[in-house]
C-alpha cells in the first residue's frame, strides 16, 4: 500500500492527564480508561488525503498549521480550566500538542486545505493533477 | 474510550456512542461539568436531567457515531434545575447546575415580660 502521509511520533509529553473521581458524580461507564488517542485520523484515497484532528476546546484561532518543505505541522495548546473549586472528575488533556506528517511527493502541498468547525481540524491535501489517476481514452480506427 | 451500541428507534441504523472526557467541578454555588464532544452536530446536543441522573449526549454529522455519557447525582435535590445552563463550543458542552440557596435560618423573636 502506497502510504502519502505518515504521521511522526506525537510529543506526549506536553499532555497533562489526571483523573480523580469523587463519590459526587458516579460514572456509568467508570471503567474509562482515558485512552491514548490524540484523535487523530488519517484517510488516504483516490485524489489525496483528509486528515482529521480533534481539537475540543481549542479557538480556531489558536491552532498553527504550516507546511515546511515536505512537512505539515499542526500545533495549539489547550488551556486548562481556571475554575477555582474542588476537582470531582478531570479527564480532559489540556497543554500544547503538536503533529508532524511527512507528506509523500505526490501530495500538492500549496492546495492544502483546512477547515475547523466543532472542535474537529479537518485538512485535505489534494494530489497534484500530474499524480491523479487518469482516464486514458483508447482510439480505434 | 470505550464504544458501546445503542439502537435508536427512531432511526434506521444504530448509532455508535464514544465516552466523552469530562471534567467537573464544584464550589459552593454550583457543579459545572464540561464534556468533550468534537465534531458533534450542534443541533444534536442533549442534555438531560431525570429521576436522579445527568445524561449529555450527542451526534455527529454522519448520523453513525456520537458523544454519550450518564453521571449518577448523589443528592439531586441539592440543585436548582430550573436553571441549569448549557452552552456548546468547539465541541465542547459546558454546563452549569446551580446548587439551591441554603435555607435561610429563621429569626424567632423573643417576648420578655
Amino acid at each position: 500500500m502506497l502510504v502519502h502521509v505518515r504521521e511522526r511520533r506525537p510529543r506526549a509529553d506536553f499532555w497533562n492527564l489526571e483523573r480523580e473521581v469523587d463519590r459526587l458524580f458516579h460514572n456509568f461507564r467508570a471503567d474509562w480508561s482515558g485512552g491514548s488517542a490524540t484523535g487523530v485520523a488519517l484517510s488516504p484515497d483516490r485524489d489525496g488525503v483528509s486528515i482529521r484532528v480533534d481539537v475540543p476546546g481549542v479557538e480556531p484561532s489558536a491552532l498553527n498549521i504550516a507546511v515546511d518543505g515536505r512537512t505539515l505541522k499542526i500545533s495549539g495548546e489547550r488551556t486548562a480550566s481556571a475554575r477555582e473549586g474542588r476537582y470531582r472528575v478531570r479527564e480532559r488533556r489540556t497543554g500544547k500538542f503538536s503533529h508532524a506528517f511527512d507528506l509523500a511527493e505526490d501530495l500538492d502541498v500549496d492546495a492544502i486545505d483546512a477547515q475547523c468547525r466543532n472542535g474537529v481540524l479537518n485538512i485535505r491535501i489534494p494530489k497534484r493533477p500530474e499524480a491523479k489517476p487518469r482516464q486514458i481514452e483508447v482510439k480505434s480506427n | 474510550m470505550k464504544t458501546q451500541e445503542v439502537t435508536r428507534t427512531d432511526a434506521a441504523a444504530p448509532v455508535q456512542y464514544l465516552t466523552p472526557a469530562v471534567e467537573i467541578v464544584e464550589d459552593d454555588q454550583a457543579v459545572y461539568v464540561e464534556a468533550d464532544l468534537p465534531g458533534v452536530s450542534p443541533d444534536t446536543v442533549e442534555v438531560a436531567l431525570d429521576e436522579g441522573y445527568l445524561t449529555v449526549a450527542g451526534r455527529m454529522s454522519d448520523g453513525e457515531r456520537g458523544y454519550r455519557r450518564r453521571f449518577a447525582l448523589s443528592d439531586p435535590s441539592q440543585f436548582d434545575t430550573e436553571h441549569i445552563s448549557a452552552e456548546f463550543r468547539n465541541g465542547v458542552l459546558a454546563l452549569h447546575l446551580p446548587k439551591t440557596p441554603p435555607a435561610q435560618p429563621r429569626q424567632i423573636p423573643i417576648t420578655v415580660n
